[in-house]
């Protein structure tokens, strides 16, 4: 056994054009592989981690039916023991509570329709990212404080402008009409039609007061560590909330939409890392096929001295074996040196920094280091290889050696 | 001489040259395949998101997309109508009343789009037909209404029930109407089958006192290529009271999306590309570097340096071409049937609920791929054998016989 071992690695360096060849096609079949899997993996958080920063956070806590039914009487206790059951999850980075109203905004003699969130600026902050795009002039000060934040279209709409005083008008949580004054402290563009025409943000406290709702709220957005935490912290804050009546949701029931086009993306993203796959499996069976056959005057020679053709094969099963590691180890650092690289450096898509700034997504090609790629992507390759050196092998195996002699 | 030299060389050792010809056949293959399916999806995408309603052009009042009310309607319907008749790439128009309104049920309310159109006429333009899922399409008459099938479920209301619609008049009241539901639809946008709501124009424009003003003509180009200049064409004969908005300014959060996809798939291809390429090389590589013995014999014999470099790139551009051809052959076998019946994405993904044909991808191919890809191929096979040659012809002769 230690003969044919020696053997096999003397025997691919005796000719190191021709091993660097099929070295280089398991190589550059490993780096490819790592390389789309990364971009493929990279791309879709990226995606998933833009469209909850944008409002819905990762996971949010609301009465059950809300999501389908938004009505104002459908809310709950802020208290104590919730707020405890967050702080206390290690997972969540921040969480956010919010109360939504339908009402009228008035200035002058125009009066249109509104989206009225009542947020906490300074939890809000950490799980979405509607503070970083204001427009013109600033975001929601403080909880308490008497200053809204609304959509671009509804501040032109309204022919306002920042710093000017609206009136709002909602049913408030006794079925009473309420109204109040506030200060116009900023304008927002998110991009969404319907945030930008109809969406306007003040503090908790200050919503509190319109509709009278002591300290309910309707949603708790929540930011989590990573996206591969979702369904853990789900279960356990379904645990620990212990309420039927509540539910627990994550982003992609809450914008079934966006999942949908994430999911189109992925599907075909994985159509074409099949066709990779074909192709760098074919290329390793054909340099394969090739270096083996190559040799069949030299295999005549072993064999007509006296080799078996059983230990033959073994043998160059074994220089498959050693040419495949070799090409696994090249292959995987290459590969783990791009996914680092765009890691670090990412590809900025060219023309589309505008769309950018005007909502606040992040566009560019990501990869990703998880292990799994390089664990997959390995144990694929290996796979191939071996199945690649059967037919090779068999032949060795039936080869005569007059035959193996006489071949061109 | 040279020619029939090297194609019978080519087949004097059929294994060899078959390897060869396979990895240039497997790697044109996948080429058509990769690029008839990524312009394919990129199309299928911008369909489904414009094809159900939003068309390739839309034409308004000025203003009307910043702020959409009932007094913003289209100053002269005929005119309008006048210039698309005469513009060319415009293939065919239709008119929408468009409003914000209330719907009621019995037991809840909702805001929505209420959009007046004529059921002949919307259909040639936009694909709302082709959704409704239960019941029926409009036929015209009055009160009727088609609604999405979550907003039935949201107003806890089925086929065949009343709703109610409430909508500002021009004048400034408040206009209704009683409608009956004939059908329900589900597109590829469950916020658009929220939002929007379906009635005869003629009902709409009676219900808010519009006269025969109508607010919107929906259009749609010949090819999607054509949009652009058709944008800035209306643009100029229409002049300054319209607002001629193309689906990139109508969609642009769904378009940054699209430019994102197209470039993670540009990506794509360019890996499975360079995966092509290398395959190709690596086999003409070693093919050629195999037969240094046999080139050893030839320059032995006396055959000249040139006429021997001449012989292999002749010989590499054979296989390269051949390969190509039938790469080109199983390729389109494949292709076509794909490109009459479509490929089901929901194979690629677990858990992909799709709605009818969006998850489905029609691949496209056209003429000018296919000629890049018939030069390319070949081309690679050739270069690839130009190291290898070089190295065989500056050998001596009797080195190149027992070169190992």
């Amino acid at each position: 056994m230690k003969l044919l071992l020696t053997l096999a690695w003397r025997n691919i360096w005796r000719n190191s054009r021709r091993s660097i060849l099929t070295i280089a096609a398991v190589a550059f079949a490993t780096t490819l592989s790592i390389a789309m899997r990364g971009i493929l993996i990279g791309t879709f958080e990226l995606n998933i981690r833009n469209v909850v920063r944008t409002f819905s956070g990762y996971i949010q806590i609301q009465r059950v039916g809300y999501q389908k039914n938004p009505s104002l009487h459908l809310s709950f206790p802020y208290d104590e023991t919730l707020v405890s059951a967050l702080s206390s999850e290690a997972e969540i980075v921040a969480f956010s509570p919010r109360i939504h109203a339908d009402g009228l905004v008035s200035y002058g003699d125009q009066s249109l329709g509104a989206m009225v969130i009542g947020i906490a600026p300074e939890g809000e902050r950490l799980v979405s990212n509607l503070d970083d795009r204001i427009e013109e002039g600033s975001f929601v000060a403080s909880e308490s404080s008497n200053d809204v934040v609304v959509g671009c279209k509804l501040l032109r709409n309204l022919r306002a402008r920042v710093g000017d005083v609206v009136v709002v008008l909602a049913q408030g949580y006794d079925g009473s009409l309420g109204n109040m004054k506030y200060r116009i402290a900023g304008t927002i563009k998110t991009g969404s039609p319907e945030f930008d025409r109809m969406a306007l943000f003040m503090g908790l406290s200050s919503i509190r007061e319109l509709l009278g709702m002591t300290d309910r709220v309707h949603s708790v957005a929540i930011a989590l560590k990573d996206l591969d935490r979702i369904d853990a912290v789900k279960e356990r804050l379904q645990r620990a909330v212990a309420d039927p009546k509540m539910a627990v949701l994550a982003w992609d029931e809450i914008t079934p939409d966006l999942k949908k086009h994430l999911d189109m993306d992925q599907a075909r993203s994985i159509l074409f890392l099949w066709v990779l796959i074909a192709i760098v499996a074919f290329g390793i069976l054909n340099t394969l096929l090739m270096s083996v056959t190559e040799r069949y005057r030299e295999f005549g020679v072993v064999l007509s001295m006296g080799m078996s053709n059983g230990k033959l094969a073994a043998l160059v099963f074994l220089e498959t074996l050693f040419i495949t590691v070799v090409g696994l180890a090249a292959g995987n650092a290459l590969g783990a040196g791009m996914n680092y690289y765009l890691t670090v450096q990412p590809i900025v898509i060219q023309g589309v920094e505008s769309l950018q700034e005007e909502f606040g997504f992040v566009w560019q090609i990501e990869s990703s280091l998880r292990a799994a790629i390089f664990v997959d992507t390995s144990v694929a390759v290996l796979g191939m290889s071996l199945l690649a050196c059967i037919y090779p092998v068999h032949r060795v195996r039936k080869l005569e050696p007059l035959k193996g002699l006489r071949f061109t | 001489m040279l020619a029939k030299l090297a194609w019978r060389n080519i087949w004097r050792n059929k294994r060899r040259s078959l390897i060869v010809l396979a990895a240039i056949v497997v790697g044109m293959v996948v080429l058509v395949f990769s690029e008839s399916f990524i312009a394919g999806s990129l199309k299928g995408m911008l369909d489904n998101q414009i094809g159900s309603h939003t068309s390739h052009i839309q034409i308004h009042r000025k203003g009307f997309s910043d702020n959409k009310i009932i007094q913003s309607t289209i100053p002269n319907a005929s005119f309008v109508e006048g210039v698309l008749q005469g513009t060319p790439g415009v293939l065919r128009h239709s008119k929408r009343v468009v409003t914000y309104a209330l719907i009621s049920s019995a037991s809840n309310s909702s805001g929505v789009s209420l959009v007046g159109v004529d059921p002949a006429q919307e259909q040639q333009v936009s694909k709302i037909q082709a959704s409704v899922v239960q019941g029926s399409y409009l036929s015209g008459k009055d009160h009727e209404i088609i609604l999405g099938k979550n907003l039935a479920e949201r107003l806890g209301v089925a086929l065949g029930d009343k709703v109610v619609a409430m909508a500002s008049m021009l004048d400034g009241h408040v206009g209704s109407d009683v409608f009956r539901i004939v059908g329900l639809f589900e597109t590829f946008s469950s916020d658009f089958d929220r939002l929007y709501v379906f009635i005869p124009t003629g009902n709409a424009q009676r219900m808010l006192g519009l006269g025969d003003q109508i607010s919107e003509f929906a259009v749609l180009a010949q090819t999607m290529e054509l949009v652009p200049q058709l944008d800035v064409m209306l643009e100029r004969e229409l002049g300054g009271s319209y607002e001629v908005l193309s689906y990139r300014e109508l969609l642009p959060a769904i378009m940054a999306i699209l430019d994102v996809a197209d470039e993670a798939m540009g990506i794509y291809y360019l890996i499975i590309g360079a995966a092509t390429i290398f395959g190709i090389v690596n086999a003409m590589l070693m093919s050629v570097f195999e037969r240094i013995r046999e080139f050893g014999v030839l320059m032995a014999m006396g055959m000249k340096n040139g006429k021997l470099f001449s012989m292999i790139v002749l010989e590499a551009s054979y296989l390269g071409v051949l390969g190509m051809l039938i790469g080109m052959g199983v390729g389109l076998a494949i292709y076509l049937p794909f490109w009459k019946y479509g490929l089901d994405l929901s194979a690629f993904s677990e858990g992909l609920t799709m709605v009818g044909m969006s998850a489905v991808v029609y691949p496209i191919l056209t003429v000018g791929a296919v000629i890049r890809m018939a030069v390319i191929i070949p081309l690679v096979a050739v270069v690839a054998a130009l190291y290898p040659a070089t190295k065989a012809i500056r050998l001596q002769p009797v080195r190149a016989i027992y070169y190992v």
